[in-house]
């Protein structure tokens, strides 16, 4: 009788284990720029396709490129740059395919109290301007926005990433920053957006690259590129790649 | 055995470091301009924040261990609470309250024109901020500790209370002040969290040793590598110089 | 020159209560049982502990008077102390220890080591000005601590348990020593200790605490002949 007791919850316990080959864990690493809408596509993909957890890694292109340099476990990595997938080239199965493209602008906070209307605006010295280092995307394509313009500024701090720059702004300890389209609609009513002329501003490509031979990291990659994962990317502010 | 698993535990990760520094970058990274401002800034906060701590810790410990006041333990807890915080917490919290939109932070700026963020200023607040709690504690201990009749002794003989505290008091706790701030200064010299968070990351006015050292293992490994051995070699060289003989007991002092 | 003193001290559940006076060249020993209120007595001397009634005159220096407000610091009060255990200030030298008073009241550095140094060669201590306390004997401490209370040249002295760190042989040579040292003090002296012996050989009054309160006091020979207190007899039992 003792050892029925001992047994009962061990086999309880055994069935109420599920079996680890039953469900598929996908590790999609995605640049800051992406959070909301790759929130959304993962949720999304799941929804079709019931065994699979996305577990989603948010950060800086160059944190994703280090991390996977490291060794990290990774099946699909999104980047807003070719030179940062190009750091990992060694680990890509297949070519990278651009899914995405995206415009810069700039942010201030709600109501933009300061006036910034141009680029030039920012070389006022009593401007707190902040950026990215230019081995993050968003500070490499701000250096080159900002080299077409022909304007120098003097950053007041370097962020880890692009979100970074819009916490600074939003919460007003800095008077501005140079992000993406699509950051400044992810962030709402906390901030103002300013364009850049056409001329001056650049396109910034997003390559998806598969580091897994996982079906289930193809089945995603083909799922981002899809129209509904287009739809999904469009509606967060997204060019067409 | 179990000593020796607790020293393997501290010494591996230096061998596993020395091992994979390659070497013949060493003098390359070292002679680069951003490393040694970053040095050099790291050098010049950790010190002066740690004055900060001897200058604002020293008393608030002795009123914590003499001073019998309502809501003590509170104080002593509040004055403490950064060195169990996340430093990151302690950042975010520094970051709203003398941010430049922060609760006291606006009239810093409104009245004063002081801005603590994005400056060298706001990096040795946030290194304060987290390393006078060690301080505090270790000092506070020793007043504790300290037999008060000596002081009544320094009394009877003639001797104001400011001057018995700085002749019979100090330097009866010294080995404690010592370590407090030997502890304070290590901890402001690797402040990471809040440095960044609150100060924020500018070579040469906010970017301390630690944050380069993160940020180059993003972009060249070997250069963090090297940058770790100059801290821990900064360290090191530190708590060698003390040795246990500033450390030890002052009544072994002896004299020829 | 005397030292007037009526005191009441009410703490909690403590309640102490003395009067009492010691005349120039008189050495009064205070006995009673731990916890009578000995400690506290010497403590308000000093200004150490407040007291809630009464005033406390050295000559004609009001040194605490309740009623008018009056409160001496205990570093202006000119009583010079020695200390249960000594106190020597472990982390200075000898020298430095007995030239503390002087150093304290602004005499430079360079004569307050002389006037300690002096001062240790009336001890017959001076050979051990350069050492540490932690290297001293216990009789060697008295003497130190002597020193460093007289260096300043206060007007009256208090010594609590001057001899109760010693050992048993020690004891009675250090004792006679003391003695000499009292007599060639010219203000009040007051020695507070537990042994009935200490009393005898050191003092000419005798002032017994029990329970707060004072429950003998006078000359020597006669508090040992005839006993107030249950207590007091038991002291000097074996004496008369």
């Amino acid at each position: 009788m003792r050892a029925a007791w001992i047994l009962i919850p061990l086999l309880g316990w055994g069935a109420a284990c599920s079996n680890p080959d039953d469900r598929i864990t996908l590790h999609v690493f995605a640049t800051s720029s992406l959070t909301a809408a790759f929130e959304e596509m993962s949720e999304a993909f799941e929804a079709s396709n019931p065994d699979v957890d996305v577990v989603l890694n948010v950060a800086a292109s160059s944190t994703l490129a280090s991390q996977i340099r490291d060794g990290a476990p990774v099946d699909v990595f999104a980047s807003a740059d070719q030179a940062n997938v190009d750091k990992v080239i060694d680990r890509v199965i297949g070519e990278p395919s651009v899914f995405a493209t995206n415009r810069l602008q700039i942010i201030t906070e709600a109501s933009n109290p300061l006036g910034i209307e141009t680029l030039n605006d920012l070389a006022d010295p009593s401007v707190l301007f902040v950026t990215c280092d230019v081995d993050v995307p968003i500070g490499a394509y701000t250096a080159a926005v900002l080299a077409k313009a022909g304007v120098t500024l003097s950053p007041v701090s370097l962020e880890e990433n692009v979100k970074g720059i819009v916490a600074k702004v939003t919460t007003g300890e800095a008077d501005a920053g140079i992000v993406f389209v699509t950051d400044v609609l992810a962030a709402g009513s906390t901030a103002t957006g300013v364009d850049i002329p056409d001329d001056l501003n650049v396109i910034a490509s997003y390559p998806i690259a598969r580091l897994s031979n996982d079906d289930e990291a193809e089945a995603f990659v083909r799922f981002v590129t899809s129209s509904d994962g287009r739809a999904i990317l469009e509606q967060f502010g997204f060019g067409e790649a | 055995m179990l000593a020796v698993i607790a020293t393997a535990f501290f010494a591996l990760p230096f061998v596993g470091l020395l091992w994979r520094t390659p070497w013949s970058d060493v003098a390359d990274v070292i002679t680069d301009q951003s490393v040694r401002r970053a040095l050099w800034l790291s050098i010049q906060t950790s010190v002066l924040a740690t004055v900060f701590a001897l200058l604002f810790g020293v008393p608030l410990a002795w009123v914590l261990a003499r001073v019998s006041f309502p809501f003590r333990s509170l104080v002593r807890a509040l004055a403490t609470l950064s060195m169990v915080l996340p430093p990151v917490v302690g950042g975010v919290a520094l970051f709203f309250s003398f941010g430049r939109r922060g609760l006291f932070g606006q009239y810093l700026d409104d009245w004063f024109g002081v801005r603590l963020p994005f400056t060298t200023a706001g990096v040795v607040v946030a290194q304060t901020f987290v390393s006078m709690p060690f301080l505090v504690l270790t000092v506070e201990s020793a007043f504790r500790q300290f037999d008060i009749r000596y002081d009544d002794v320094a009394r009877s003989l003639g001797a104001t209370r400011w001057h018995a505290f700085r002749r019979v008091t100090l330097p009866a706790i010294r080995p404690a002040i010592i370590a407090g701030v030997v502890l304070a200064w290590a901890r402001a010299l690797g402040e990471f969290g809040a440095t960044i968070t609150f100060a924020g990351n500018l070579p040469g006015t906010t970017q301390t040793m630690p944050l380069a050292t993160y940020l180059a293992l993003e972009t060249d490994p070997g250069a963090a590598l090297v940058l770790s051995i100059v801290l821990i070699v900064v360290s090191f060289a530190v708590l060698i110089g003390l040795r246990d003989r500033w450390l030890g007991n002052p009544n072994e002092v002896t004299r020829s | 020159m005397t030292l007037h003193a009526a005191i009441r001290v009410r703490r909690d559940r403590f309640d102490f209560e003395a009067s009492f006076q010691v005349n120039d060249g008189e050495t009064l020993a205070v006995l009673g049982p731990n916890g009578a209120g000995k400690s506290t007595m010497l403590r308000c001397l000093l200004g150490l502990t407040p007291i809630d009634v009464g005033r406390i005159v050295l000559n004609d220096a009001v040194l605490d008077d309740v009623d008018t407000d009056v409160f001496v610091e205990p570093d202006k009060r000119r009583i010079g102390a020695v200390f249960q255990d000594y106190l020597l200030f472990r982390h200075m030298s000898v020298v430095d220890n007995v030239a503390f008073g002087l150093r304290a009241r602004g005499t430079k550095k360079h004569e307050s080591r002389l006037a300690a140094r002096s001062l240790l060669e009336r001890f017959d201590v001076d050979h051990l000005a350069d050492r540490f306390p932690s290297q001293l004997s216990g009789g060697e401490s008295q003497r130190v601590a002597l020193a460093r209370a007289l260096a300043t040249e206060p007007r009256a002295i208090v010594l609590d348990e001057p001899l109760a760190a010693l050992d048993v042989t020690t004891r009675r040579a250090v004792r006679d020593e003391l003695r000499r040292f009292l007599d060639g003090f010219a203000g009040p002296r007051i020695i507070v200790t537990h042994d009935p012996m200490d009393a005898r050989r050191l003092a000419d009054r005798v002032l017994v605490i029990e329970n707060g309160r004072v429950s003998q006091v006078g000359d020597i020979v006669d508090v040992i002949r005839h006993p107030a207190s249950p207590y007091v007899a038991a002291l000097f039992g074996d004496e008369s």
